[in-house]
């Protein structure tokens, strides 16, 4: 039997309704504060069931105490908490974490020290004659089979967080969280990680929330990304309409590199220091226009002097300057075709974009 | 020629012996002489032909060591379950006040456990503060408290913080993520506790608790008060008129405190989680309808174990100074007498700080840097000497100084009864030291040495102002060992010679409960002033 097959068996066994009425994970106007500092306000989202949701910001926005009011590791002041159906947190009513059949994976992986590998991800579990075959099932779904009675101090990084979802996914949760579980691993092993997870989220179809202050990781592992800064939700989206579309200047910024020029909007079109650029919809006459780097191209012409260059190898960053002091970044596939100090002419060759209120 | 260095280097390495040879000379030296007391209390037993073994069945001994025995296991046990839940309590759920009891529950540690059990005895003694109080609430004096319980209530009361310290510190560092990922898992409080913070806590709790295990069975003044025979009365009674006898009951005693020790050691658990470096946030248990319950345990045992004691001494102490009168009378108090025993005290104390700083210096430099087997032998003599009573090392070295010819010059003067300190409290200034050693990257030294810096000037550059706050430390905990160590003064104490700790002693054998009070109370300030800048301000995760 599958990994798959036996973790959707534990969860119908435990769970007796039937399959296809499970709900989304919903928060609704949920509020919380340390002191004085408001940690998350009046915050409302929907995870749709069986999705990933990457939840993106800054460090200290609010995301992982968001995570941890709906695990019920904090006590909201405010709101209330849904998932798979059932109400798991009212402001008269809020169930402890232990009722709420939530796994998490903490960003340095909580492993119990003192326990083996094959004892932490069966801490979870019932005794029962399913208990080894389970254990052993989540360790080969991450890739670990046979790696039961390691102690946890013997493992690597990668391996650790590998033992902590599998852990987390053993009891068969209704939903996953996920706390950075990558921040504390190199480079390259959280690329590969991630992929690895990514996919086997999706497989196994659980409703998971991935908190991440890395923009790429959010693209890769969100089916839809919330964005948010001081405890405010400022954008739910997927991640192309997260890129192409931002709600306002702050969102694309940090979604991406990003030029923000001022300009003269109208329906369809508008006027800027490159010229006219068409719009997604209309804008005020004041307005400031998204550039991606990646949608200007350098022509021949002396309106703008390259002040930088840096060579990435596939591609090529140019920064600009015009006579008015105007910055621009402008990302060129191949290598430089310029050195600094030449004179040049930007041209908009992306798709229509968005403007944002001056 | 090339070949004996070669093979005399393996020999060593098979030894487990690493590092300069003249740090090892200093070292085998030092720990030789912290191996003498005890080495001369087994000498004395083998060569006397002493029937220790005949001793141990006999029915005069076996009351006494079964007594020792059923009072230092029952003080550990509570000792241990009050330190655990009191930690458990400040750290991790919604006690009120918990910023407060943190201060205030390691305190009792600045009460000698002679002093405490003297205030208790003073407070229900007549015209003592039991009878003030409990007279106009129509209340009799409850009458003498003594005997087991007496002594079981005191020493649990000054020797919870022993477990309390490090079992807070422990608790305080854990990462929370532990019992937050328990607590997703399906494990309620409780079954958490048991399952996860209780497997990582359970060293720490059984360290400290070895502590009270050498305290109790090392405690003199306690059990005498209350009239309580232990092993340690024994040896003190018996030194004068039977000395074989004493120093048969010294090494049963001894080998209580040894074997328990040792035990302690092979169980250490070794699968502990990393402490979080500080800051973490966690999730604090709601205590419910246990509020009210768990906040008077904690009263009741602060209160038992520090503010009584101190309200009772502190009580004596003023009503003497309110009257007048010569030092003669019972209840009043000659305040400049008090000056000699401090001056005496601070002596004593400070130069066995000093002289157990410089000599467990090299013991430390081998153990943290150079390490092996024979570095962790020679820690385990000076560690022993830590679970041997200072009562028997001050009879050790009184009776060599006595019966060693060309020793007697030694006998009861002040450079033996500090030897007697320094070889018994030298492992905590070694513990300290070692710290203190670690801290000093070696590629500093290095670099002070393609500077040019030579060895002095390292020593004096380098190392010496890196070391300091840990030397002093280390130093710190002696001194304050020392000017609370009862037995072992009383016996090895220059004549005439009064320390603070043998003022409150006799004053209180004499019946002169208002000296007793004040001196105590003197001490008890002076204590708690080295306790928090060195014990509480030190450990991190209570603040």
């Amino acid at each position: 039997m599958s990994a798959f097959a036996l973790l959707t068996r534990e969860r119908l066994r435990k769970d007796p309704r039937p399959p296809g009425d499970v709900g989304d994970l919903i928060t609704r106007s949920l509020s919380f504060s340390y002191g004085d500092v408001r940690a998350v306000a009046d915050v409302s989202i929907d995870v749709p069931a069986g999705t990933v949701t990457a939840l993106l910001g800054p460090s200290g926005c609010g995301k992982t105490t968001l995570l941890r009011l709906i695990a019920g590791l904090e006590r909201p002041e405010a709101g209330s908490i849904h998932a798979g159906g059932e109400t798991l947190s009212t402001p008269d009513r809020v169930r402890p974490p232990e009722k709420r059949r939530i796994g998490m994976v903490f960003q340095e992986g909580a492993l119990f020290p003192h326990l083996s590998v094959a004892e932490n991800v069966g801490f979870g579990l019932p005794r029962g004659p399913h208990r080894a075959e389970t254990i052993e099932e989540a360790l080969t779904l991450v890739g670990l089979s046979g790696m039961g009675q390691r102690s946890p101090t013997s493992l690597s990084g990668g391996q650790r967080q590998r033992v902590a979802l599998a852990r987390a996914l053993a009891p068969g949760p209704e939903v996953l969280l996920l706390d950075e579980p990558f921040a504390n691993l190199d480079p390259a092993l959280r690329v590969e990680l991630r992929t690895e997870v990514a996919s086997l989220l999706r497989t196994l179809g659980i409703t998971s929330v991935f908190v991440t202050h890395d923009q790429e990781e959010a693209f890769v592992m969100g089916a839809q990304v919330i964005v948010m800064r001081d405890g405010r939700v400022l954008q739910s989206a997927t991640p192309s309409e997260l890129y192409s579309r931002p709600a306002n200047r702050w969102v694309a910024t940090f979604v991406g590199e990003a030029n923000v020029v001022p300009g003269q909007g109208g329906a369809e079109a508008a006027d800027t220091v490159v010229g006219s650029v068409p719009l997604a919809e209309a804008a005020p006459a004041t307005c400031e226009v998204l550039l991606r780097p990646e949608h200007l191209a350098l022509d021949t012409g002396d309106a703008w002097e390259v002040e930088q260059l840096e060579f990435y190898g596939h591609d090529t960053l140019y920064v600009l300057r015009d006579d008015q002091g105007q910055k621009l970044m402008v990302r060129a596939a191949g290598a430089p075709r310029h050195v600094s100090g030449d004179r040049a002419s930007v041209r908009y060759q992306g798709p229509p974009t968005v403007a944002f209120e001056a | 020629m090339l070949r004996a260095p070669a093979l005399f280097g393996a020999a060593r390495r098979a030894a487990g012996i690493r590092g300069p040879l003249w740090l090892w000379l200093a070292a085998v030296v030092i720990a030789a002489l912290f191996a003498v007391p005890v080495g001369y209390l087994v000498a004395r037993n083998i060569t006397e032909g002493s029937e220790t073994l005949s001793i141990l069945f006999s029915r005069d001994t076996a009351d006494p060591l079964v007594n020792t025995l059923v009072l230092a296991l029952s003080v550990s046990a509570a000792a241990a379950a009050v330190g655990t839940l009191l930690a458990w309590l400040t750290m991790r759920t919604d006690l009120p006040f918990r910023g407060a009891w943190r201060v205030i529950s390691p305190l009792p540690l600045v009460l000698p456990s002679f002093v405490a059990g003297a205030a208790l005895l003073a407070a229900v003694s007549p015209g003592g503060l039991a009878e003030e109080v409990l007279n106009p609430l129509g209340l009799d004096n409850p009458g003498r408290l003594d005997g087991f319980w007496g002594a079981f209530l005191v020493l649990t009361a000054v020797c919870y913080p022993y477990v309390y310290l490090p079992a807070a510190a422990r608790i305080g560092g854990l990462p929370p993520s532990l019992e937050e990922a328990s607590r997703l898992l399906g494990e309620g409080g409780m079954g958490t506790f048991r399952r996860v913070v209780w497997p990582q806590v359970r060293s720490a709790v059984q360290a400290g608790t070895l502590l009270v295990f050498l305290y109790v069975v090392s405690d003199f003044g306690v059990v005498k008060l209350m009239g309580y025979e232990t092993l340690s009365t024994n040896v003190f009674v018996n030194r004068l008129y039977d000395a074989p006898l004493a120093f048969s009951l010294g090494l049963i005693l001894a080998v209580v405190a040894l074997g328990v020790a040792g035990l302690e050691r092979a169980s250490a658990n070794r699968s502990l989680a990393q402490l979080a470096p500080g800051g973490t946030r966690g999730r604090r248990i709601p205590l419910g309808p246990w509020k009210a319950p768990a906040t008077l345990a904690a009263v009741l045992a602060v209160g038992g174990g520090l503010i009584a004691p101190v309200a009772v001494l502190a009580w004596w102490g003023f009503r003497g100074l309110a009257q007048t009168g010569s030092g003669f009378d019972r209840t009043s108090v000659d305040l400049a007498a008090l000056g000699g025993p401090v001056v005496n005290t601070v002596i004593a104390g400070v130069v066995t700080a000093g002289v157990a700083v410089l000599v467990v210096l090299p013991l430390a430099y081998l153990t943290s840097r150079y390490g092996g087997r024979a570095a962790g032998a020679v820690h385990t003599v000076v560690a022993g000497s830590f679970a041997v009573p200072g009562l028997l090392i001050a009879l050790a070295v009184v009776f060599m100084a006595l019966k060693v010819p060309g020793l007697h010059i030694l006998y009861l003067t002040l450079p033996l009864l500090i030897f007697a300190y320094v070889v018994h409290f030298g492992v905590q200034a070694l513990r300290s030291a070692e710290v203190g050693v670690a801290t000093v990257d070696r590629r500093l030294e290095e670099a002070a040495q393609t500077l040019g810096a030579g060895r002095l000037r390292r020593l004096l550059r380098i190392e010496a102002p890196l070391m300091a706050p840990a030397l002093a430390a280390g130093g710190g905990l002696v001194l304050l060992s020392t000017m609370k160590e009862l037995p072992a003064t009383l016996l090895a104490s220059p004549v005439g010679f009064e320390t603070l700790a043998t003022r409150i002693w006799n004053a209180n054998e004499d019946g002169f409960l208002a000296d007793m009070g004040l001196a105590s109370v003197v001490l008890v300030a002076v204590s708690a002033v080295l306790t928090w800048l060195l014990v509480i301000r030190n450990s991190e995760h209570l603040r």
